[in-house]
C-alpha cells in the first residue's frame, strides 16, 4: 500500500512571547523576546532567575475550579492549545469517525508541580494525606488523555517522553500513523511545565541555564559568541495533522505538509551531546531522505539551538557535516533565542514555526546574535526576519540522554488552499 | 458543639466541589446529586478529617453516602474525641 501524505491544517501555539497562532508568529517574526524574571516562585536562592513564563494564558479564562483541581498546569496548557488548534482546523469532529481520530503528545516532565506540592503533603502529613488526584494529574499522558476525553478522539492515544526532543518525536511518530493509515487525523504536538521550584532547582544544579539574571531579554543567545546557556521555558504547541484526502475533501486550509522524520541516538552520555554530532547529522539526513529530497533542497533550518555551549557547537558541526561548502549560507534560526527552552513542547513550538515560515514565507530570526563565534559558523539570520521563497524547511531537536529527533515540512501549494 | 457540623460541611461542599448552597441538605446524594466521582469522595473525606481534626476509616467511608451521612460520621467521631 502506498503512504498517504499528512498535512498540517490547524495550529495552536502556547509561548512566552505570545499566546495563539497569530499573536505568536507576530512575536516570532518581529523578534520579540518572551524571558523575564520568574514570579511563578522566589527565586532568591536560585543561581538562574529567569525564564519564559506563558503571561498570556490565564487560568480562569479556560477552566472552572474542579477542573484546575484535577488538571496540572501542563496538561492545561495543551488542552487549551488543543482547543485553539481545531478552532483554525475548522475541522467538525462530530463528522469524524472517532476510532479515526488520534492524540499523540510529547512531554518531558508531566505534572512537575503537583508532584512537588505532594511530596511536601507526603514529609509534613504523612501517607494518608497525599491527594489521590496525584495519580491522574502527574501521569505524562494526562495531557492527550485530557484532549481525548474533551473532544471524542477514540483511535491512537500515545505520550513520548524524551526529554527536550519529545515534541519532535511526537510529530514524527505522527507521521508514520498518517503514512500507515492507523488515523486520518491526530492532535500532536507537545507540552511542559517545568516553572516549578524543585524541578528548576535541579537544572540549576546541572549548570546548564543561563545566569544573565540582569538582562532577562538578552540571555538566550544561541549560536553568540557570548551564550552562557539555555533559558528554561514553559509553553505548549499542538498542531493538527490529517492525511492529506482527508484535508482536501473538507476543504481545509493546508500550513504545510509533513514530508520527513528521522531519529537516531548518540548512545553517548545522559547530559552532554556527542561534540562531534554525528548522531544528531545522521538524524537530519534521514528526514531529507525521508522526504525524498538531498541537502540541496533544504531552505530553512529551525536550529535546536539551545544556546547552551555544547549544543550549539555540536549542531554547528552537525550542519557542517550535511551541507559541507553550503554550511555557511543555508538560513538556521533558533527561536528559542525567543521563546526560550520548553523542553518538551520545544519540538511541537518549532515544528508550527516551520509551518508559519513556509506558508507565510517568512524566516524568523535568532535574536541577540551579536558575536560570531568561529566555531558556529551560520548563516543564523541575525536579529532580523527575512522574506524567503522556502520550499523546503527541517526542525531539529536533542534532548538529554543523547536523543535525537528531525522533522522536514513542505510548504503546500498555494492552488490547493481555500483561503 | 455539633449544632455546627452542618453549616462547616456544606461549606467544605460549596468551597471546595462546586455544589451549590441550597443544594446542601441532608438526603442529599454525595454521588448522585453531587456527581462526586470515588476521588472526589476521598478527597471529601480528607477534608472533613481536616476540618473536624479526625479520622474516619476505609470501612466507615464506604457507609457514606449522603450529608446526612457525613455529618453523623463527624458527630460520632467528636463524641468519641470528647470521651477520651
Amino acid at each position: 500500500m502506498a503512504l498517504r501524505r499528512a498535512v498540517v491544517t490547524g495550529l495552536g501555539v502556547i509561548a512566552p512571547n505570545g499566546f495563539g497562532v497569530e499573536d505568536f508568529w507576530a512575536a516570532t517574526a518581529g523578534g520579540r523576546s518572551g524571558i523575564g524574571r520568574i514570579t511563578a516562585f522566589d527565586t532568591t536562592d536560585y543561581s538562574c532567575r529567569i525564564a519564559g513564563e506563558a503571561t498570556g494564558y490565564v487560568p480562569d479564562d479556560h477552566f472552572d475550579s474542579k477542573q484546575l483541581k484535577h488538571i496540572d498546569r501542563f496538561a492545561q496548557l495543551g488542552v487549551v492549545a488543543g482547543r485553539m488548534a481545531l478552532a483554525d482546523s475548522g475541522l467538525d469532529v462530530a463528522a469524524c469517525d472517532p476510532h479515526r481520530l488520534g492524540c499523540l503528545m510529547g512531554s518531558g516532565l508531566g505534572g512537575a508541580l503537583f508532584h512537588e506540592e505532594q511530596m511536601i503533603v507526603y514529609y509534613a502529613s504523612g501517607a494518608r494525606r497525599v491527594n489521590p488526584y496525584a495519580v491522574p494529574r502527574i501521569a505524562p499522558n494526562a495531557v492527550s488523555a485530557h484532549i481525548a476525553i474533551e473532544h471524542g478522539l477514540k483511535g491512537p492515544n500515545l505520550v513520548v517522553s524524551t526529554a527536550c526532543a519529545s515534541g519532535n518525536h511526537a510529530l514524527g511518530e505522527t507521521l508514520r500513523k498518517i503514512q500507515h493509515g492507523e488515523a486520518e487525523v491526530i492532535f500532536t504536538g507537545g507540552v511542559e511545565a517545568p516553572l516549578t521550584p524543585a524541578t528548576f532547582a535541579a537544572y540549576c544544579a546541572l549548570r546548564v541555564l543561563s545566569t544573565r539574571n540582569d538582562a532577562p531579554e538578552r540571555a538566550s543567545r544561541p549560536f553568540d559568541k557570548d551564550r552562557d546557556g539555555f533559558v528554561m521555558a514553559e509553553g505548549a504547541a499542538v498542531l493538527i495533522v490529517e492525511e492529506l484526502e482527508h484535508a482536501l475533501r473538507r476543504g481545509a486550509r493546508i500550513y504545510a505538509e509533513l514530508v520527513g522524520y528521522g531519529l537516531t541516538s548518540g548512545a553517548f552520555h545522559m547530559v552532554m551531546p556527542d561534540p562531534s554530532g554525528d548522531d544528531a547529522a545522521a538524524a537530519m539526513r534521514l528526514a531529507i531522505a525521508d522526504a525524498g529530497a538531498s541537502p540541496a533542497d533544504v531552505d530553512y533550518i529551525n536550529a535546536h539551538g539551545t544556546s547552551t555551549q555544547a549544543n550549539d557547537l555540536a549542531e554547528s558541526r552537525a550542519i557542517r557535516t550535511i551541507f559541507g561548502e553550503r554550511a555557511s549560507t543555508v538560513p538556521v534560526s533558533s527561536t528559542k533565542s525567543m521563546t526560550g527552552h520548553t523542553i518538551g513542547a520545544a519540538g511541537a513550538i518549532e515544528a508550527a514555526v516551520c509551518c508559519l515560515a513556509l506558508d507565510r514565507q517568512v524566516l524568523p530570526p535568532t535574536i541577540n546574535y551579536e558575536t560570531p563565534d568561529p566555531e558556529c559558523e551560520l548563516d543564523c539570520i541575525p536579529n532580523t526576519a527575512r522574506p524567503a521563497a522556502a520550499e523546503l524547511a527541517l526542525s531539529n531537536s536533542f534532548g538529554f540522554g543523547s536523543v535525537n529527533a528531525c522533522t522536514a515540512f513542505r510548504r503546500y501549494p498555494r492552488e490547493g488552499r481555500d483561503s | 458543639m455539633t449544632d455546627d457540623i452542618l453549616p462547616r460541611i456544606k461549606k467544605i461542599l460549596t468551597d471546595q466541589f462546586d455544589v451549590a448552597d441550597d443544594a446542601v441538605k441532608p438526603d442529599a446524594k454525595l454521588a448522585e446529586d453531587f456527581r462526586l466521582d470515588s476521588i472526589e469522595g476521598v478527597e471529601l473525606i480528607f477534608a472533613l478529617e481536616e476540618e473536624f481534626g479526625v479520622e474516619i476509616t476505609d470501612a466507615e467511608v464506604k457507609e457514606i453516602t449522603t450529608v446526612g451521612d457525613l455529618v453523623e460520621a463527624a458527630r460520632q467521631k467528636l463524641a468519641a474525641k470528647a470521651d477520651a
